[in-house]
C-alpha cells in the first residue's frame, strides 16, 4: 500500500503549514526516517521524515504553499507497487472520498516529465501552451512557482555550514544576491557553554569592516519576521513595568562548584541553570507570576515551564524547559545544553518551545549589567539577568566587595500587580542569597 | 621541370669497396621503404609515413660524404636521410611501430627520427622547419671553432618558406659551415613545384651569395662527388651551399596516396627508367667492378637483415603510460 | 610547499632594503655577462644587441667584453635568429635570442612551439634545447598595437616551454641566471616600464629558481596575484585597500610555467579570495588558469567567485586618452577587490 504524505500538526492550534521546501524529489526513492520535506510553523521550521521506505510519486504540494494540516501532499509507494496515476483516482467512489481534483492531466513529453520530476513539480500544475506539456511549459512553471529555491552560499560558507552541522537555509546572507558567505555562518555552539552563546543580531550587524557604503537592506529569515512580530505585539499591547534588584551573587558562585563538583563528566552548570531552578521555585510559591491574561481573564498556568531565550543568527529562539521546579539541577542543565546545540543546528522540535510559562534572559555573559526585556507572551512575566561583577557595598555600616548581579523582572500589569512582583522577586533574590536553604 | 644541371664531374671519388658500401645503403632504404610500406597496407604500423623510395641517391651520396660528427637535419620524408647517416633499421623499425626501444622511445614516430650519435639532429614535421636548426649547428661549428658541417636537407616545398631564405643569408653573412641540399622530387605533396615556385631555384640562393648549383639527384656518383666538393669547401671555412638535386618520387606523397590522380602514369614510367638503383647497379656491372652475384647477395643480406628488424620491432614491448609524461622537460 | 610561512622567501626587492640598487636592465645585463663569463657556450644574438646595446640600451658594454662572436648583431629575421638559436642549443650552445618587441614572437612561433618545445620529447629524451628566448612585453609607451602587447600566454600554453616574467631587479637577474642554465628553452618576459626602476640586488653570485612564487606582501582578507609590472599596480591598490580596512596578500608568482600552484592555492585558503592580475589580454590569459588552478584547489575555502583584471580585449590603441583605458590600474583592483569583500563581517 503507498503510504501518504500528509502536511503534519506541529503545534497547537496550528491550522496550515507552509511547505518549505521539499528535500526529495518526485520520483526518487526514500528511506523510512530520513528527510523528506522542510515545513514552516509560526514558531519553528521543522524537517519532516519520511512515513514509509519508497518511491516518492504523486507530489500536489509546491515548495512555498501553505497547505491545510492533515492534508495529503504526496504518497510514497512501496517497492514493486504499481503507482497509481492521478487520472486513476478519478475513479468517482474514490474522487468523491478523497476529494482529489478531477481532471486529467495534461500528457507531456519525456523532457518535460524529467525536468518535472527533477524539480519536484506536478505535471498536473502545470499549464502547457500546446496540447502536450512541453519542456519550455514546466520551466517556465517553475519559474514562476520560484519552486528552484537553492540557497545561494560562497563554498566556504557552505563547507563550514556542513562542518558545523548548521542548515545554510536558516541563515541570513549579506553577500551579492543575499548569497551566504563565510561570515554568516555561525561559530558551533559549544554545548558546554553558557547559554546564548551568539552575540545578539545587532550587534553582529555593526561589526561589518567592509568601509561605509550605500546603506545595505537585507532580508529577513521567516524565524526573524515571527520574532519582529511577536515582539512588536507584546511592546504594543502589554503595560510593562519594571523591578529591579541587586542582588549578591557569593553563594551561587559556591553552589556552583558544589554542582559542578558533583556533576557527572563533562557536564557544565551555568548560573542560568541554577536561576532557571531558583526561578521555577519562587513561581511555585507565587503562582500568579506564572499566570497570563486571557482576554479579561487571569489564567494560571499549571505547570512552570521556564523559557529561555536564546539568540542564533537570524533571530531569537525561546525553547522551554518543561517543570522546571520537580527538575534538578543537573537535569535542567542537560535540557539546557541540548537545546543551545539543537538551536544552533536548526534542530529544535515544536514541542520545544511549546507551553513556556515564564521566561529568562541572561546577557550577563556580553558584559552587561542590567537591561529591560520585553514579555514574551501569553506569559506574565520575563527575568533578565545582568552580569556578575565585583561591586562596593555597604554591609553593617561598611564598605565591602562583593561579586553582586542585578535582576530586572519585566511584568505584565494586566496580570501583575507590583507588590506580587516585589514578592516573587524578594523570594528569589532571598534563594539565590542562600540557594542551599532553598532546596 | 627542373633546372639544368650544371655539374657532372663524373669521378670516381671511392673505391669499389666504398661503392658497394653506398650500394647496400641505397638497397637498405629502398627495402626498408618497401616494407614499411608493406606494414602499412597490412595495418601492423600505426599512422602514415611518407617513402623515400627513388631519391636514395641523394641522402647516400651526400651522407657518404660526411663524418659521423657532422649533422643533419632531415624531413618527413627521412627514413633515407637518417639510414644513410648510420642509424640502426632494429630501432628505426621500432620507432615506426611505437615501441620503447624506437629511437625515441615511441615519442616521435616516423616523422621525427633524431640520434645525436650519428649526428641525426632529427626528421621535422614542418615543411622547411629545420632550415633554422641546421644553420643553427652551423652557428654552433663556428663558435666551438671545430671543423664540422651541418647538412639541411629538404624538399622543393620548403623553397615557399621563409624561414630557409632568413638562414640562407645569415649562413652566407657568417660564412657557416651548412649544405642545404634541395631534394628537387618535382611535387609539395599534391602538386607539381611548376605551380607553387616562381623563377630559378638555384637563383634563390645565389642572390645572397651562396655557392648554388642543380645537379642530377638520381646519379649517386654525381651527386657524392658534388656533395665532397662543397662540403670540403665548407669545412675550411669557405661557407654554405645550395644543392638542388632533381629526383622524382617514385610513390605517392604517402603511403595511403595510392592514386596520385595529379600526376600521369606515363610521367612515372619515365622517371622509373632513371631509377638511382639501377644506374648504380649498371654501371658497377658495366665498369666490372661487381658481378650480378655480389649485388643480389647484397640484397639478400640486406632483406634478411630487414626482416630480423621487423621481427625485433614487432617483438619489443610498447613504452609503460609512465613513459608519457617524461621528456617534456630535461 | 608554502611560502606563506617563511618570510625569508620573500624577495629581497621589498624587504631588503638598503642593500646596492641598480635597475631592472642593469640586473638583465648583470645576469648576462655573468653567465657568458662562467660559460663560454653562451652566447647572444638578435637584432641590435652588439653595437647599439639593444634598443633598450640593456646590453650596453657587452659587445666590449666578449666580442663580436659572442654578441651577435642578427638581420631581422626573428624566426631565423630563433632557428639559429635551436640549432645552436641541441648542439652545446647556450644562446640567447633577444627578440626586441614582444609583439614579434609571433614571427618565431613555429621555431618555439613546433621545434624549442618538442625537441627533448620527440628525441625521447636524447636531445635538448637550452635556449633562452628574452622579450618584452607591456603598454603604455604609445607605442600602439603592435609593439606593446604581453603575450606571454601564447607560450606559457605550450608544454615544453618555460616562461619567466620578472617584476623586480632582483628577480630579474635571478630568473635570468637561473633561465641560462636551464637545460630548457626558457621564454623571458620583460616589462619594457620597468628597465628604468631600481631595486635592492646583492653584489654575491645567486639565482632564483624558476616555478617559485614569491610573496611580495602578507594579507588577510584577499590574495593578489600579479605578474611583471603588475606587480607594482597590485601593491599600490593593496595600499589603498588598506586604509579602508582590506588586508591584500600579493603573490607574484614570477614564473607562469612551470606554474607554483602550491602557494597560490595555500593563500587563496588562507584569505578566501583571489583576484588575478596581469597584462595579458583578458579573454583566454594566464589569468583564466592561474584562477582555474585556485578554484579548483581552493574551492571549498572561497567566499567569493576568483575575479580576473586583463587589459581590455581590444588591439593596445596609440592615442594616451584610449591606450591607459586597456591598462589595469590599481583603481580597477581596489574596486574589484571592496566587491569582492563586501558582505564580510
Amino acid at each position: 500500500m503507498a503510504k501518504e504524505v500528509i502536511m503534519p500538526a506541529l503545534g497547537m492550534a496550528q491550522d496550515e503549514g507552509v511547505l518549505l521546501r521539499w528535500l526529495k524529489k518526485e520520483g526518487e526513492m526514500v528511506t523510512a526516517g530520513e528527510p523528506l520535506m522542510e515545513v514552516a510553523t509560526d514558531k519553528v521550521d521543522v524537517q519532516v521524515e519520511a512515513p514509509a521506505s519508497g518511491l516518492l510519486t504523486l507530489v500536489t504540494a509546491k515548495e512555498g504553499d501553505e497547505i491545510p494540516v492533515g492534508q495529503v501532499i504526496a504518497q510514497i509507494a512501496a517497492e514493486g507497487e504499481e503507482v497509481p496515476a492521478p487520472q486513476q483516482a478519478s475513479d468517482p467512489q474514490e474522487a468523491a472520498a478523497e476529494d482529489k481534483p478531477a481532471d486529467p492531466p495534461l500528457p507531456s513529453s519525456p523532457v518535460a516529465a524529467r525536468i518535472a520530476a527533477e524539480h519536484g513539480v506536478d505535471l498536473s500544475q502545470v499549464s502547457a501552451a500546446g496540447g502536450r506539456i512541453s519542456k519550455e511549459d514546466v520551466e517556465a512553471h517553475i519559474r514562476a512557482a520560484g519552486s528552484d529555491s537553492r540557497v545561494l552560499a560562497s563554498p566556504k560558507a557552505r563547507r563550514l555550514a556542513r562542518e558545523r552541522g548548521i542548515d545554510l537555509a536558516t541563515l541570513v546572507g549579506h553577500g551579492p544576491e543575499g548569497a551566504v558567505l563565510a561570515a554568516d555562518v555561525p561559530m558551533v555552539a559549544d554545548p558546554q557553554a553558557e547559554i546564548l552563546p551568539q552575540p545578539v543580531p545587532e550587534v553582529a550587524a555593526t561589526t561589518d569592516r567592509a568601509p561605509a557604503m550605500e546603506p545595505e537592506t537585507q532580508s529577513v529569515s521567516r524565524m526573524w519576521q515571527i520574532m519582529a512580530q511577536r515582539l512588536t505585539d507584546s511592546w504594543t499591547s502589554v503595560p510593562h513595568f519594571y523591578l529591579v534588584r541587586d542582588v549578591s551573587a557569593a553563594q551561587l558562585m559556591n553552589w556552583r562548584t558544589l554542582l559542578a563538583a558533583g556533576a557527572a563528566d563533562g557536564a557544565k552548570i551555568t548560573y542560568t541553570d541554577m536561576l532557571t531552578k531558583l526561578s521555577a521555585l519562587s513561581l511555585a510559591r507565587f503562582p500568579r507570576l506564572n499566570s497570563f491574561w486571557d482576554d479579561g481573564k487571569i489564567v494560571t498556568n499549571p505547570d512552570i515551564n521556564v523559557g529561555l531565550a536564546i539568540a542564533v543568527e537570524d533571530g531569537l529562539l525561546v525553547p522551554v524547559v518543561h517543570s522546571a521546579d520537580r527538575l534538578r539541577v543537573d537535569e535542567i542543565a542537560a535540557r539546557r545544553a541540548d537545546l543551545v546545540a539543537r538551536a544552533n543546528g536548526a534542530g529544535l522540535l515544536p514541542d520545544d518551545f511549546a507551553g513556556g510559562t515564564f521566561t529568562i534572559s541572561n546577557l550577563g555573559m556580553y558584559g552587561v549589567d542590567a537591561f529591560n526585556a520585553i514579555v514574551n507572551p501569553p506569559q506574565a512575566a520575563i527575568l533578565a539577568v545582568g552580569r556578575i561583577a565585583d561591586r562596593v557595598v555597604a554591609e553593617n555600616g561598611q564598605p565591602v566587595v562583593r561579586p553582586m548581579m542585578t535582576l530586572t523582572l519585566s511584568c505584565d500589569h494586566r496580570a501583575v500587580d507590583g507588590v506580587r512582583a516585589a514578592q516573587f522577586l524578594d523570594a528569589l533574590v532571598g534563594m539565590i542569597e542562600e540557594p542551599l536553604r532553598a532546596l | 621541370m627542373s633546372e639544368k644541371n650544371d655539374s657532372n664531374p663524373n669521378e670516381t671519388e671511392l673505391d669499389t669497396e666504398h661503392w658497394l658500401q653506398a650500394y647496400e645503403q641505397m638497397v637498405k632504404i629502398r627495402t626498408f621503404e618497401e616494407t614499411a610500406n608493406d606494414l602499412y597496407t597490412s595495418a601492423r604500423m600505426p599512422g602514415i609515413t611518407h617513402l623515400y623510395i627513388g631519391e636514395e641517391a641523394i641522402a647516400v651520396g651526400i651522407c657518404e660524404a660526411l663524418r659521423q660528427d657532422d649533422y643533419i637535419t632531415s624531413t618527413h620524408r627521412g627514413h633515407g636521410h637518417c639510414l644513410a647517416k648510420g642509424a640502426d633499421l632494429d630501432r628505426m623499425f621500432a620507432e615506426l611501430l611505437g615501441k620503447e626501444a624506437g629511437y625515441c622511445r615511441g615519442k616521435g614516430g616516423s616523422m621525427h627520427i633524431a640520434d645525436q650519435e650519428t649526428g641525426n639532429l632529427g626528421a621535422n614535421g614542418i615543411v622547411g622547419g629545420s632550415a633554422g636548426i641546421a644553420t643553427g649547428a652551423g652557428m654552433s661549428i663556428k663558435l666551438r671553432g671545430t671543423d664540422q658541417v651541418s647538412v639541411c636537407f629538404f624538399g622543393d616545398g620548403a623553397l615557399g618558406q621563409g624561414l630557409l631564405y632568413e638562414s640562407m643569408n645569415m649562413a652566407q653573412l657568417w660564412k657557416l659551415p651548412v649544405i642545404y641540399v634541395c631534394e628537387n622530387n618535382q611535387y609539395g605533396e599534391y602538386t607539381h613545384n611548376s605551380k607553387t615556385a616562381a623563377g630559378s631555384m638555384v637563383g634563390r640562393a645565389s642572390g645572397f651569395g651562396v655557392h648554388a648549383q642543380a645537379i642530377d639527384g638520381q646519379d649517386i656518383r654525381t651527386v657524392h662527388a658534388t656533395a665532397r666538393l662543397v662540403i670540403e669547401r665548407a669545412r675550411k671555412g669557405g661557407g654554405p651551399a645550395f644543392l638542388v638535386c632533381n629526383t622524382y618520387r617514385f610513390r605517392g606523397h604517402h603511403v595511403g596516396d595510392i592514386d596520385r590522380p595529379y600526376r600521369t602514369r606515363e610521367e612515372e614510367a619515365e622517371w622509373a627508367k632513371r631509377d638511382p638503383l639501377t644506374l648504380l647497379e649498371d654501371w658497377l656491372l658495366k665498369s666490372e667492378q661487381a658481378e650480378k652475384q655480389v649485388l643480389e647477395r647484397i640484397q639478400q643480406e640486406v632483406k634478411t637483415a630487414v626482416d630480423d628488424a621487423v621481427a625485433f620491432a614487432e617483438e619489443a614491448s610498447f613504452p609503460s603510460e609512465s613513459e608519457v609524461d617524461r621528456h617534456v622537460y630535461a | 610547499m608554502s611560502t606563506l610561512e617563511n618570510g625569508t622567501r620573500c624577495s629581497p626587492a621589498i624587504h631588503a632594503p638598503g642593500e646596492r640598487q641598480i635597475t631592472f636592465g642593469q640586473a638583465i645585463r648583470e645576469a648576462i655577462a655573468e653567465e657568458m663569463a662562467r660559460d663560454e657556450n653562451v652566447f647572444v644574438i638578435g637584432e641590435d644587441v652588439a653595437e647599439a646595446g639593444s634598443v633598450f640600451k640593456v646590453l650596453v658594454g657587452l659587445l666590449d667584453e666578449f666580442g663580436p662572436e659572442r654578441v651577435i648583431d642578427s638581420p631581422i629575421s626573428e624566426a631565423g635568429i630563433a632557428g639559429i638559436g635551436v640549432g645552436a642549443a641541441i648542439t652545446g650552445m647556450r644562446p640567447i635570442v633577444d627578440i626586441m618587441f614582444g609583439d614579434f614572437t609571433t614571427l618565431v612561433m613555429d621555431q618555439l612551439v613546433n621545434q624549442a618545445a618538442k625537441t627533448h620529447y620527440m628525441s625521447g629524451g636524447k636531445l635538448t634545447v637550452p635556449m633562452v628566448l628574452r622579450t618584452t612585453l607591456g603598454a603604455s609607451r604609445r607605442s600602439a598595437a603592435q609593439h606593446s602587447q604581453s603575450l606571454h600566454a601564447l607560450f606559457s600554453h605550450i608544454p615544453g616551454l618555460k616562461v619567466a616574467l620578472p617584476a623586480t631587479p632582483y628577480d630579474a637577474k635571478g630568473l635570468m641566471k637561473t633561465a641560462i642554465r636551464d637545460d630548457n628553452p626558457v621564454v623571458i618576459f620583460e616589462d619594457k616600464m620597468l628597465y628604468q626602476e631600481k631595486g635592492p640586488v646583492p653584489e654575491e653570485e645567486y639565482t632564483l629558481p624558476l616555478g617559485q612564487a614569491d610573496v611580495k606582501r602578507t594579507g588577510e582578507d584577499i590574495t593578489i596575484i600579479a605578474t611583471s609590472s603588475m606587480v607594482y599596480v597590485g601593491l599600490e591598490a593593496a595600499d589603498k585597500l588598506a586604509s579602508i580596512g582590506i588586508s591584500a596578500e600579493l603573490i607574484d608568482p614570477r614564473t607562469t610555467n612551470p606554474l607554483d600552484s602550491d602557494t597560490l592555492i595555500q593563500s587563496a585558503k588562507k584569505t578566501s579570495r583571489a583576484l588575478v592580475l596581469d597584462e595579458g589580454y583578458r579573454q583566454y590569459g594566464v589569468t583564466g588558469e592561474i584562477a582555474s588552478v585556485i578554484a579548483d584547489g581552493a574551492f571549498y575555502y572561497l567566499d567569493a567567485p576568483v575575479k580576473r583584471i586583463g587589459a581590455m580585449n581590444v588591439p593596445v590603441p596609440f592615442s594616451p586618452a584610449m591606450e591607459d583605458l586597456t591598462i589595469p590600474d590599481a583603481d580597477d583592483v581596489v574596486e574589484t577587490a571592496k566587491a569582492m569583500c563586501a558582505g564580510d563581517s
